[in-house]
């Protein structure tokens, strides 16, 4: 089937089978494997994507459910220049370790700073606890979201 | 020329967050190589069985299938030796100090703080320490409340998935700390450093079993199992000394 979206600002178009999983399209067609693949059935979030300003789980969505929509991935969050604020914070914080869980972290604190700029870390810790991840412990992530808040408040003015 | 250099002892941002920060990382399921094959690992469905043969004939003649690969292609498999006991004249690390309290309707257990005091020796980097003690104490703390390896009557494995096997999330443990000390200098090399990585791990099951013991000495609880789930704990604060008798 014939599906047309954005991805990360760039219109594509992809012919694939109507079973394929967002995720898979992203990574095998589309090659881009910064969305990464934990469990593939919803409980690691490793997948998250961004579908019009949604934190989505790309393993439980269809491509064809994509169609027409604008998608951020976490290529997408950043220029070749610099490094975001949000990913600044987390490199700040030691808020990565291996970096598997870190696209679906990042993904969903974007998503989640940009509608809400001023959370707490009671609403942090609940918003990501839909991602797991095996070596931070989670405190550094929180911490670097914490620091990310104000650029996305500037944002807003 | 012990404290003059300006890196070690310092936080020093790693240089591979570049690319993992960018969704640039390669991890294994991202290669992709001309040519390449793909490989699935099966194992025996039942959990006990002596493997007498396998007939690889009907797998081989799968289309697409080039190698069935068992025990006997590979051969001997050489013993590989573990070092079990420290070096001499290194220090243990000493214990985390810890608060727990139970909710005495589900048994569910808070952690109202948690304190992990490791003397590491010399610290090279600050800020990657502090994330593998922090990181590692939530890896213990799931081992002593959530993680658990359920098995059926046959040894199968039930929590076999991220669904049914639970590691802990970023709500779980808010209120932990970390701190690390220098007192004791590794005599073993010339930097006095020593390796320090997911310490607490090791320390947090027993820790966590004598705070809830202690937070339900008045029933006589004596944890003897792990994970401390709100079902075992319930089951010890309704008069039950321990959870032998609970699976």
């Amino acid at each position: 089937m014939r599906v047309n979206f954005q991805v990360n600002g760039d219109p594509v178009a992809v012919d694939i089978e109507p079973r394929l999983h967002l995720a898979d399209c992203l990574r095998e067609v589309l090659r881009l494997t910064g969305t990464h693949l934990g469990c593939e059935h919803g409980a690691c979030g490793a997948c998250t994507v961004i579908v019009d300003g949604a934190a989505v789980r790309a393993c439980l969505m269809l491509t064809v459910q994509a169609d027409g929509a604008s998608i951020v991935t976490v290529e997408g969050l950043s220029s070749d220049d610099a490094l975001s604020p949000l990913q600044t914070a987390f490199r700040k914080h030691h808020a990565l370790q291996c970096g598997f869980c870190t696209p679906g972290m990042l993904t969903t604190a974007h998503a989640l700073l940009t509608e809400e700029p001023d959370v707490d870390a009671d609403r942090i810790r609940s918003a990501l606890s839909g991602n797991l991840c095996r070596c931070t412990g989670y405190i550094p992530i929180v911490e670097a979201v914490l620091e990310a808040r104000a650029a996305y408040q500037k944002d807003r003015r | 020329m012990i404290g003059t250099n300006r890196y070690i002892g310092s936080p020093v941002e790693r240089i591979e967050d570049l690319r993992f920060l960018r969704g640039r990382g390669q991890f294994v399921g991202d290669l992709q190589r001309e040519s390449m094959l793909h490989a699935a690992i099966l194992r025996s469905p039942v959990a006990h069985g002596l493997v007498a043969a396998i007939d690889a004939t009907a797998a081989l003649a799968i289309r697409g299938v080039r190698a069935v690969i068992t025990a006997k292609d590979i051969g001997v498999v050489p013993r590989i030796p573990l070092r079990l006991l420290p070096l001499p004249g290194t220090e243990r690390f000493l214990q985390p100090v810890i608060a727990a309290d139970r909710d005495p309707g589900t048994g569910d257990v808070e952690l109202l703080d948690c304190l992990v005091v490791e003397d590491v020796s010399r610290i090279v980097n600050p800020l990657t320490l502090h994330g593998q003690a922090i990181g590692g104490l939530v890896q213990g703390l799931g081992g002593a409340f959530l993680e658990h390896l359920v098995y059926d009557a046959n040894g199968q494995l039930l929590a076999g998935n991220l669904a049914d096997y639970l590691i802990p999330t970023a709500t779980d443990f808010p209120k932990i700390r970390a701190i690390a000390l220098e007192n004791h200098r590794s005599p073993s090399n010339p930097l006095g450093v020593k390796g320090a990585g997911e310490g607490p791990i090791i320390p947090i099951g027993g820790l966590m079993a004598n705070a809830v013991g202690n937070a339900l000495a008045s029933f006589g609880a004596m944890p003897n199992q792990l994970p401390l789930s709100p079902a075992r704990v319930w089951h010890m604060s309704s008069g039950k000394q321990s959870t032998e008798s609970l699976e």
